[in-house]
């Protein structure tokens, strides 16, 4: 039987032990990439602007209808099950959920077409689901999102603030959700054809420049 | 993203930041390229680690303290292995739990701690976090980028494993 006080007296040695250990490798110097810096400076760079970040941010929450939570959400409805095969769509009374109902092979996309002046800035991944963010020098941006490791993932959109439509893209067909106002950014979420993977695209964009972005995208090799 | 613009907002914290950039981040390469065997996949570890770091700069008193250096490899080892399981597509999430993260010399420590040291790295980074650091599920699932319920699971698989190694080592 190993009790809690023996487990942390026991991690506590063992973090010693494996400090010690680092020793020879603390020694070491790396020249790191320019594209490393690159990415640090930009780091470091929101850490020095604290107003501009609280600034941005809050304009963010103002444009950005798209809420992603990829969270736990046990919920599971037949009834939901509509035009997608691994993801279903709910409307509730105040935002759509789109909802993983099984798991499925993690694939990588990016953008091959964008409108002038944007540029991926930078990726973030969360247990299946990436965000791209490009962006342009006036700060304005495109969120990409794709989520293929479909366990226990939803997506939110918030209903109040857009009119929903459906529009094609290919032989798919996409929820496009039209900003009521020009302060909240337009959505465009689809599936891909076998309806494995959940795709959004939030920008301030007008629908046809999202559609043609969302026939661009590529697999990265 | 945005949860990571939300991070840091005071100079104090930025300031926490720099440091820690400045000492951690040869350490922090060296600890990706062992696990990675690549220098461009190191640095994306590090890029990521710190990423990490920065929600999470609030949790950090002192930047330059062996509790803190202790947290800064276990995220890099984390995003490490992330990586190394990003590249390792074809197997499934219960065998990719097995990569071995960093090799550490068991040699002269109790048999528990040994055994905590011989676990694979992301059975052994959840042990330190949740034990040695004291950090909650919640709190650890955020820093390992992961659902609350997965970082339960893996709690639970960590502690299963540790007991399993512990009977073959005749310790209890």
């Amino acid at each position: 039987m190993i009790t809690e006080d023996m487990l942390q007296a026991a991690a506590h040695e063992a973090d010693k032990a494996l400090q010690d250990s680092l020793f020879d490798l603390a020694k070491s110097e790396h020249i790191f990439s320019k594209r490393f810096e690159r990415k640090i400076r930009k780091l470091i760079r929101r850490a020095r602007h604290p107003v501009a970040t609280v600034v941005f941010r809050r304009a963010v929450c103002v444009c950005q209808i798209v809420i992603l939570i990829f969270g736990v959400w046990l919920l599971a409805d037949a009834e939901a099950r509509t035009a997608f095969l691994n993801w279903t769509r709910r409307q509730y009374e105040s935002f759509y959920e789109y909802r993983a109902n099984d798991s499925s092979n993690k694939t990588d996309y990016s953008l091959s077409w964008l409108p002038d002046g944007y540029t991926l800035s930078y990726t973030r991944e969360l247990s299946g689901n990436t965000v791209q963010v490009y962006e342009k020098e006036d700060g304005l941006r495109i969120y990409f999102s794709y989520s293929t490791e479909a366990d226990s993932s939803s997506l939110f959109v918030e209903s109040d603030y857009v009119l929903c439509q459906t529009v094609e893209l290919g032989d798919v067909k996409a929820d496009f959700y039209r900003a009521k106002t020009e302060n909240v950014s337009n959505v465009l979420i689809w599936t891909s054809p076998d309806g494995s993977t959940l795709f959004s695209i939030s920008a301030f964009l007008e629908q046809d420049q999202l559609v043609q972005i969302a026939k661009n995208i590529k697999v990265q090799e | 993203m945005l949860i990571f613009l939300q991070m840091i907002e005071t100079p104090q914290e930025k300031s926490k930041f720099e440091i820690l950039y400045q000492q951690y981040r040869n350490l922090m390469f060296s600890i990706a390229r062992q696990i990675l065997k690549n220098d461009q996949d190191a640095e994306d570890a590090v890029h990521q680690a710190f990423v990490k770091i920065a929600e999470n700069i609030k949790k950090i008193d002192e930047p330059i303290s062996p509790q803190t250096k202790s947290y800064v490899v276990t995220i890099a080892e984390n995003k490490a292995i992330d990586i190394y399981r990003k590249h390792q597509r074809h197997m499934t999430i219960a065998l990719t739990e097995e990569v071995h993260g960093l090799e550490v010399n068991t040699e002269g420590i109790g048999d528990l701690a040994g055994c905590i040291l011989k676990l694979p790295g992301r059975y052994r980074e959840m042990i330190l976090l949740r034990y040695h650091h004291g950090y909650s599920i919640q709190e650890i699932a955020k820093m390992m980028g992961i659902s609350v319920s997965a970082a339960n699971k893996l709690n639970q698989r960590a502690k299963n494993r540790l007991r399993d190694l512990c009977r073959e080592e005749g310790l209890i």
